[in-house]
């Protein structure tokens, strides 16, 4: 075990990291500690809010819209997109809008959504859901539709019924194309409640930051934007490393 | 020989023409694939396809399998007419055809798994296919794991699980390196004579094609038409012995060549003008 | 399974957008209110308005030039970290954990900070900008550059090509453009989010800020009609790209 530690692919960012917050903490202690907080004082930052409970709430309620919303967006996106996929001529006349509302950044649609949905949690719902479920949906389409036609000749050259063509090839090959959905589908989602909470009710770590910067207090937002990219990098490592077990068999 | 007449053959042809048209739009150039061919194999025979580039041998070969249908005239198989894939029939393809997320054993078991063998059966009979081509170390592994060779032999035993009697080949061995595939050329001919399999199988390789067949069927360049059957007149089995010294295997060599090299010439005066 | 073809498919793309249309002008006069679903001929108006006004050519040409000094400077700072990180695992080792955090990181989460420390102006969205899409180019520099292409560089060499940034420059930055372009476009994709939260996080100018300013006022209408040619930005500069993409596509 110590022997893997020193490899370098474990002290030299250890090492790094050193540096950077060697040199962080030097810069942070001279600049204004209304605009720059150093380390020191972010992790001080860190225990006050771990103590008042204040983080694990915050959290909490990112959380709730992120899984829920996520959740929606695979039970509704991975049967959409199955049907796009294969029903060609609605999948292409519908594309161009997907990928249109898919292009548009969330932050200007803000507004629509306040008509629509308020500002509580039905809006950071859908925030998070209609985006990811796009994600989710085109890309299983996708898969759907990649079906390679050499191995379906191969496949019906054995006589299979159309439910074995699924079972068999069809699915199997839809596979990592779905796994990409569901990987790019939390990516989007992440962003999406983030933004909600930033830009409708200023409530979790979204709020957390917004707060942090109405109360001249960098070292809380500093906190809550570390703790969002450790979510972030969690999550998505956690579905790259699904997608990677998946694909077993691809090799390099 | 046996009077082909007492025996219904295994696969006859009956007038095939197949043409192709080269884009979706309407009135799109077609071209004329297959013109009108009338073949008959019988059973246990080796039959093997050359000839130049675009005679349609593939087409032929698909078309025999029920992947394609003709345009005119049909497909017999032991007497009956076939519009389908049926388990009379197994194909070996050119790229292997194996799925990349099945082990060599799933591959195998495929065509059963497809028919709803008992499992045990199943599994029994596949392994038997997978010793029978020499790849019981890889029963776990992903064709992305295997060599060339390999993946091809796990094609056949694949097409060996089906039980059919009737091997179509589509180049097999083309893939391949070349010590490799005198190896499986010798295991091929031992497990269709052992088994008395009716083969036709394409090839590109003058040699491969007279080594293994009892015939050879020699196409003419497109539109397709079966330009020559030509007996090969050698020993059975064939590996004991240096095949390429024998008299049959030199005149008939000799003749495909030749035959081979005109219409190549042709071709390229054509394609000049 | 029948692949259609492009001529059906342009055909159904058009005969949807008329569905679509008239679809969008039913459900507004059903609907009834301009606030929650303003219809089809609305829209059109506010667009218009906002044409002739100039608000809108204004409005996008400062997002623009945002966006294309933001994505320059991307390309720059990705491309010279990219190959750094190509070359040396322990660049690759020391810097990889903060660029991965970066690009796992909303941009939206670091716009608060960044401003307060770069202040409200150019520079400060810029820097905006350039947070959201320098990580997708440098990856891919770096991607494409890590795959020794040793048969190339062979060649170059007995050509006479000479010195370490010259083979950079003509042959592997060319054996690498697929994977480049496809940084690029993802880069382009976010740079635009970038670029449009910068502006609508405090109004700050720009198509974003437009937006955001007829939101705050409720003009749904106006927010439509201005989301359109944002839209329109983004997906236009990913085509584009994505067609460059493709020329340079030889494997």
């Amino acid at each position: 075990m110590l022997d893997k530690l020193t490899q370098p692919r474990y002290w030299l960012p250890f090492l790094s990291l050193v540096f950077v917050l060697g040199g962080w903490e030097i810069v942070g202690r001279s600049i204004n500690p209304l605009l720059f907080a150093p380390p020191s004082e972010v992790l001080k930052q860190f225990q006050e809010m771990i103590a008042s409970g204040e983080l694990v709430a915050a959290a909490k309620v990112t959380m709730q819209a992120l899984f829920l919303g996520y959740a929606l967006a695979v039970i509704v996106g991975i049967p959409f997109g199955i049907v796009i996929g294969v029903w060609e001529r609605f999948g292409d006349i519908l594309q161009p809008y997907l990928y249109a509302i898919f292009s548009t950044p969330r932050v200007v649609v803000i507004p629509l959504i306040v008509v629509w949905f308020g500002i509580g949690f039905e809006a950071r719902l859908f925030l998070v859901f209609f985006w990811a479920a796009i994600a989710i949906s085109v890309n299983t389409a996708q898969g759907v539709r990649n079906a390679r036609p050499d191995l379906v000749e191969v496949a019906r050259s054995f006589q299979v019924s159309r439910i074995q063509l699924a079972r068999h090839v069809l699915i199997p090959g839809a596979v990592p194309f779905v796994l990409a959905g569901l990987r790019i589908g939390a990516e989007r989602a992440i962003v999406g409640v983030i933004i909600g909470e930033m830009f409708l009710q200023i409530v979790g770590l979204g709020g957390v930051i917004t707060q942090g910067s109405s109360d001249l207090l960098p070292a809380k937002m500093l906190c809550a934007v570390v703790v969002i990219a450790v979510m972030g990098t969690i999550i998505v490592t956690a579905l790259d490393m699904l997608e990677r077990r998946f694909q077993s068999w691809k090799g390099n | 020989m046996k009077d082909a007449i007492l025996d219904t053959p295994a696969i006859e042809l009956r007038g095939i023409r197949k043409t192709f048209k080269l884009s979706e739009e309407k009135n799109a150039k077609t071209v004329l694939a297959l013109d009108g061919v009338d073949l008959s194999f019988r059973k246990g025979e080796f039959t093997t396809i050359i000839g130049p580039s675009g005679c349609g041998k593939t087409t032929l070969l698909r078309i025999i399998a029920s992947l394609a249908l003709p345009d005119e005239g049909e497909v017999l198989v032991d007497g009956q007419v076939v519009t389908e894939p049926g388990i009379r029939r197994a194909m070996v393809f050119q790229n292997f055809g194996l799925f990349p997320w099945k082990t060599v054993i799933d591959n195998v078991l495929f065509p059963l798994a497809v028919r709803n063998f008992p499992a045990d059966e199943a599994r029994e009979k596949a392994m038997r296919h997978i010793k029978q081509v020499g790849l019981e170390k890889f029963v776990d592994a992903y064709p992305h794991q295997l060599s060339g060779g390999m993946q091809q032999r796990v094609g056949l035993a694949r097409a060996l699980s089906t039980g059919a009697d009737i091997l179509l080949m589509d180049e097999p061995f083309g893939a391949i390196d070349a010590q490799t595939r005198e190896l499986m050329q010798e295991e091929l001919m031992r497990i269709c004579q052992e088994e008395k399999k009716t083969v036709i199988f394409i090839t590109h390789d003058l040699d491969e094609a007279v080594m293994l067949a009892d015939r050879v069927l020699l196409m003419s360049r497109g539109p397709g038409k079966v330009r020559e059957l030509i007996p090969v007149d050698l020993p059975r089995p064939r590996f004991g012995y240096d095949i390429r010294a024998h008299k049959s295997f030199i005149e008939v060599r000799g003749h495909l060549w030749h035959e081979l090299r005109n219409d190549l010439i042709e071709q390229n005066e054509q394609e000049r003008s | 399974m029948r692949t259609r073809s492009k001529k059906e498919i342009r055909r159904d793309q058009i005969v949807g957008v008329a569905v679509f249309l008239t679809v969008w002008e039913i459900s507004a006069w059903f609907v009834g209110s301009k606030l929650v679903l303003p219809s089809v001929s609305q829209i059109a108006v506010a667009f218009w308005d906002l044409l002739i006004s100039g608000e809108l050519i204004l409005a996008l040409s400062e997002s623009i030039s945002l966006l294309i000094v933001g994505l320059a400077i991307s390309t720059v700072i990705g491309f010279i970290l990219g190959a750094l990180v190509a070359r040396s695992r322990t660049a690759y080792w020391m810097l990889n954990p903060y660029f991965s955090a970066l690009f796992a990181t909303p941009t939206i989460a670091l716009v608060p900070l960044v401003l307060v420390w770069f202040g409200f102006g150019f520079p400060g969205r810029v820097i905006v900008v350039i947070l959201a899409a320098v990580v997708p180019i440098m990856f891919s520099v770096a991607s494409g550059l890590r795959d020794d292409p040793k048969d190339l560089v062979d060649v170059a060499r007995s050509f006479g090509v000479k010195g370490e940034l010259a083979l950079l420059f003509r042959v592997r930055v060319r054996a690498a453009l697929p994977v480049l372009m496809a940084g690029l476009r993802l880069a382009a994709g976010r740079g635009v989010v970038g670029m449009a939260v910068a502006e609508t996080y405090l109004r700050l100018g720009g198509i974003g800020g437009l937006i955001k300013s007829y939101g705050s006022m409720f003009q749904t209408d106006y927010v439509f009609a201005a989301i359109l040619p944002l839209s329109l930005l983004g997906i236009t500069l990913v085509s584009l790209i994505g067609r460059l993409e493709r020329r340079f596509q030889w494997s």
